[in-house]
């Protein structure tokens, strides 16, 4: 059998949702990793051996876990979240130890010389930072950050499992009433056009950023 | 004792990467309006020195004043008292430095990376910064490049955008780490004419150079280094005409060799 319009809209509700949580659990990913990325930098190891611990952890758990000790032990210490809250910090957490070991290694690939003159030129830690060594860094990173993000918004199919109608529960619900396949194989369609979405992105904004030669 | 008399004194530097000895009690002094060039061969602690001198490569052992003020450390290397971030900016402040491999920001034009020391360090409006960029670009001749990145300019025009950068914040004297070392060989020569008209100009400058003849004409003073010690030090006439050590007899002989 056929789907009807409205079994394709709930795919394009379910479709809407997983973009939304990829959205807001990419940029908390980021607005975590920036911070993090710099301790992991760090000389002082009370600073970088946390980051370090944290972006292990997160490397080495299934999501999935992440989500269940969020979602399901969470309230056993006081921490109640709703399944949408849980779901976005439990991809930015997860998100941020990647996005943190991209970041540091796009502020390494920062020439040592470059911070040297403009500490040369009295220009402070901070300042060379903010003017010099993350926009450079920026350059660098577009690709991989990018890159991660599509993994994310793949990823974020698991949340199924703490109950959000992201695209692929939604999927395996109407496939589950429907008795066929078909619902599948449009989820993987709406992944595809989501994800090329923001290969596109970018793309476009690596473009915009390129500076001849770098 | 601090010697307010010097630009620039080093006394009894050592400098020690790992169980490397590569600075060995080196003292060095240089006056305002002095050129020195640096010379000797690849690994004698020439670039290592230069870098000390402005607590880029912070020392071991000995101390060193810019224009009487200790730099890096307090109270000598030994004590390890180390400057905080402003002290050492401070002690830098009348330091500028130009790199072999110039470090322009890519990602700024060459007078936005001219003013943004300007505009960041000393208080100056985006305007008055690019007024003073320009007068630098201008002086190294390159006021027309002065929007142009630093991909769209050759070496030779990178490096005088680097040496303008170091100018336009008025330092008291300039450090030049191998400037020409990394430029094609026909482009040697304007970044050797701008150094020139800079030291004609009084400008203290040290540099470590691989260039003989530069060095010949443009110094006052020519110190040659081998094994992280200074082995002679003196007027290039003395230096290149008549060497006292076996060891710069040598050296000089093989650059000429070189050179031929």
């Amino acid at each position: 059998m056929s789907l009807t319009s409205a079994d394709l809209g709930l795919l394009i509700q379910g479709l809407g949702l997983t973009a939304w949580m990829t959205l807001w659990g990419t940029l908390l990913a980021l607005a975590l990793a920036v911070p993090l990325a710099f301790c992991l930098r760090s000389d002082r190891v009370w600073i970088n051996a946390p980051a370090r611990v944290y972006v292990e952890v997160m490397r080495g758990a299934p999501l999935v876990l992440l989500l269940f000790l969020l979602y399901y032990g969470g309230p056993q210490i006081g921490l109640r979240l709703s399944a949408p809250a849980a779901g976005i910090v439990g991809l930015g957490f997860f998100g941020a130890g990647a996005f943190a070991e991209i970041l540091r290694a796009g502020l390494n690939a920062v020439p040592i010389g470059d911070v040297e003159a403009a500490s040369m030129l009295g220009i402070n830690r901070l300042k060379c930072i903010v003017h010099i060594e993350i926009p450079q860094a920026a350059r660098t990173v577009i690709p991989p950050i990018f890159g991660q993000t599509i993994i994310l918004v793949k990823e974020s199919a698991v949340l199924s499992v703490i109950t959000i109608a992201e695209l692929t529960k939604a999927a395996s619900e109407l496939a589950t009433i429907t008795f066929s396949v078909q619902p599948f194989i449009i989820a993987a369609l709406l992944y595809w056009a989501l994800v090329e979405a923001i290969a596109q992105v970018g793309l476009a904004v690596e473009r915009h950023y390129q500076i001849g030669g770098h | 004792m601090p010697n307010t008399e010097h630009a620039i004194s080093a006394r009894k530097v050592t400098k020690i990467y790992g169980t490397k000895t590569v600075l060995q009690d080196v003292d060095l002094t240089v006056d305002e309006g002095e050129v020195v060039c640096i010379i000797g061969p690849s690994g004698s602690g020439k670039s290592t020195l230069l870098r000390t001198l402005a607590f880029l490569a912070p020392h071991n052992g000995g101390e060193i004043h810019i224009f009487g003020r200790e730099i890096g450390w307090n109270g000598g290397a030994e004590k390890k008292a180390k400057q905080t971030e402003k002290e050492l900016a401070e002690a830098r402040a009348p330091l500028g430095m130009v790199f072999q491999h110039f470090h322009l920001w890519p990602h700024m034009n060459a007078i936005g990376n001219v003013a943004l020391a300007l505009k960041l360090v000393h208080g100056k409006s985006a305007s008055e910064a690019e007024t003073i960029a320009f007068d630098a670009l201008k002086k190294v001749g390159l006021d027309e490049h002065a929007c142009k990145h630093p991909h769209q300019l050759s070496g030779g025009q990178k490096q005088r955008v680097a040496i303008a950068r170091a100018l336009a914040v008025s330092p008291r004297a300039i450090l030049f780490d191998e400037p020409t070392s990394a430029l094609d060989p026909e482009l040697v020569g304007e970044v050797l004419n701008v150094m020139r008209a800079l030291a004609n100009d009084g400008m203290t400058m040290v540099i470590v150079t691989h260039e003989m003849g530069f060095a010949a004409q443009a110094a006052n003073r020519v110190v040659f280094m081998d094994h992280g010690t200074i082995v002679e030090d003196g007027p290039p006439a003395d230096i290149f005409g008549n060497p006292h050590s076996e060891r710069l007899r040598q050296f000089l002989e093989t650059s000429r060799e070189r050179a031929i």
